[in-house]
């Protein structure tokens, strides 16, 4: 394994040394931020550490793009969340407002939980948040989406083994 | 869509759970789930895999109103792709909203209830349960009452969808006219010195100038003081608002722009003029 490890690490070097400055100057023209830019530009070159042979990669411009192109989605995603969590929070006056650290683990969460349900239809993501969230039966879930109760029988089949899909296969 | 296959304790795990969170289980299921769990070492696993696989993430979301902020954003959580922000910017100065361009919050809106500046669409739940999507640079008030639901659509553009209640009408008023709530889902948007009303589902009936029309899904009409306009699908544009729905947005829009959406897979979607839209620029 260390062996293997060894030219994977030097190639990932090349890489960087090649393409840093590039990629970050890519991510910095769509995000129009330096700092952010930077962060992404490190997170995408961690992806290649962790992940497949530096070695292997024919098209290295080709390959940084779609990584980097796969980390802005992310942090646009969890920006987006997280600006639609603070204006839930404050469309409801009795929720206390949560601490920056606590805030920052339900930004994770609903990271997880919206990258787990993103597939299903909306009614189905709805019944199964009804059924999580406000805790409601399933006559009362039927009602409020308008479908039938065996229909959210089957949309809580289908979001629960989501769930444990992703559990399995993170 | 298909969900993935899951080895069989684990399915039946995810059945038992289905079955339990019903909200009126039968005594006499309780003593089967109990019996199944305890029957094998490895239903007991199994059932303790999908608890913590459901649950889990749900911890971190707190309780009591902070839960309940998350579970209205993961409802209807915001658009997913980024090129959809863009696309929406086009559908919109095709759709001739280009008196929204002016980059400044009129002063006008500074004191309504709820209002946006410009980049930003919010989603608010009213006090009924209601949903309301505010576009960009849009400014309502809201007066309910025990009689009617009203929003007051000062300026810009507002997406509804309506709380069932039976019992209190629901409309948006804006300067030009009425727009009431006879489904669920629909949208108001001021142009200038008209609106305009688009249904994404059910009906709406629209009076304005003395007149009254019933609109369906897929329809829209404008309205103002002079009246109602001619009824025109092609307005169904402005169900772009919802981004919620992204892929039965994209349809919708490709039906109704010289564009053209081609899935690339997972997260990205490509849109391009069309070749014959194109030539003509």
């Amino acid at each position: 394994m260390s062996s293997s490890a060894q030219p994977t690490e030097h190639a990932a070097a090349e890489l960087y040394e090649a393409h840093h400055s590039w990629l970050q100057e890519w991510l910095r023209r769509r995000l129009g931020c330096r700092h952010d830019a930077a962060d992404l530009a490190h997170d995408t070159f961690v992806r290649i550490l962790s992940g497949r042979h530096a070695e292997a990669i024919r098209e290295p411009r080709a390959f940084l793009t779609t990584l980097a192109q796969r980390a802005l989605f992310t942090f646009w995603r969890r920006r987006d969340l997280e600006r639609a969590y603070i204006d839930s929070l404050q469309a409801m006056p009795q929720a206390s407002a949560p601490s920056e650290e606590s805030r920052a683990l339900v930004v994770e969460a609903l990271m997880h939980i919206d990258r787990v349900l993103h597939r299903l239809p909306r009614k189905a993501r709805q019944a199964f948040l009804y059924s999580q969230i406000d805790e409601l039966g399933y006559a009362e879930i039927a009602t409020r989406i308008g479908v039938s109760v065996i229909t959210v029988r089957r949309y809580m089949k289908q979001a629960i083994t989501l769930c444990v899909a992703s559990r399995l296969a993170p | 869509m298909t969900a993935p296959a899951l080895p069989a304790e684990l399915e039946s795990a995810v059945d038992w759970m289905v079955l339990l969170s019903s909200g009126s289980v039968a005594a006499a299921d309780r003593v089967r789930f109990e019996s199944w769990r305890q029957s094998d070492p490895r239903h007991a696993a199994a059932w303790e895999t999908v608890n913590t696989a459901v649950k889990g993430s749900f911890d971190a979301l707190g309780q009591g109103g902070q839960r309940r902020a998350a579970g209205a954003v993961l409802k209807e959580p915001p658009a997913r792709r980024r090129a959809l922000r863009n696309m929406l910017m086009l559908a919109l100065a095709a759709g001739g909203l280009a008196a929204l361009a002016d980059r400044q919050t009129p002063l006008r809106t500074l004191t309504a209830d709820l209002r946006t500046g410009t980049a930003e669409r919010r989603v608010y739940t009213l006090p009924d349960g209601s949903e309301l999507t505010l576009n960009a640079r849009s400014a309502v008030d809201l007066d309910f009452s025990a009689e009617a639901r009203r929003v007051r659509l000062r300026s810009g553009a507002v997406l509804v969808r309506v709380a069932s209640d039976a019992s209190r009408p629901f409309m948006v008023v804006s300067a030009d006219g009425e727009v009431q709530a006879l489904g669920t889902v629909f949208g108001v948007a001021r142009q200038g010195e008209t609106s305009v009303a688009s249904v994404l589902e059910h009906s709406v009936e629209v009076r304005a100038g003395g007149q009254r029309l019933t609109l369906h899904t897929g329809e829209g009409v404008r309205f103002g003081a002079g009246g109602l306009g001619q009824p025109d699908v092609q307005l169904r544009v402005l169900g772009a608002f919802p981004l919620d729905d992204t892929d039965r947005t994209l349809e919708s829009l490709r039906q109704t722009l010289p564009i053209q959406v081609s899935s690339l897979g997972g997260w990205l979607v490509g849109i391009d003029l069309r070749a014959d839209a194109a030539e003509k620029k």
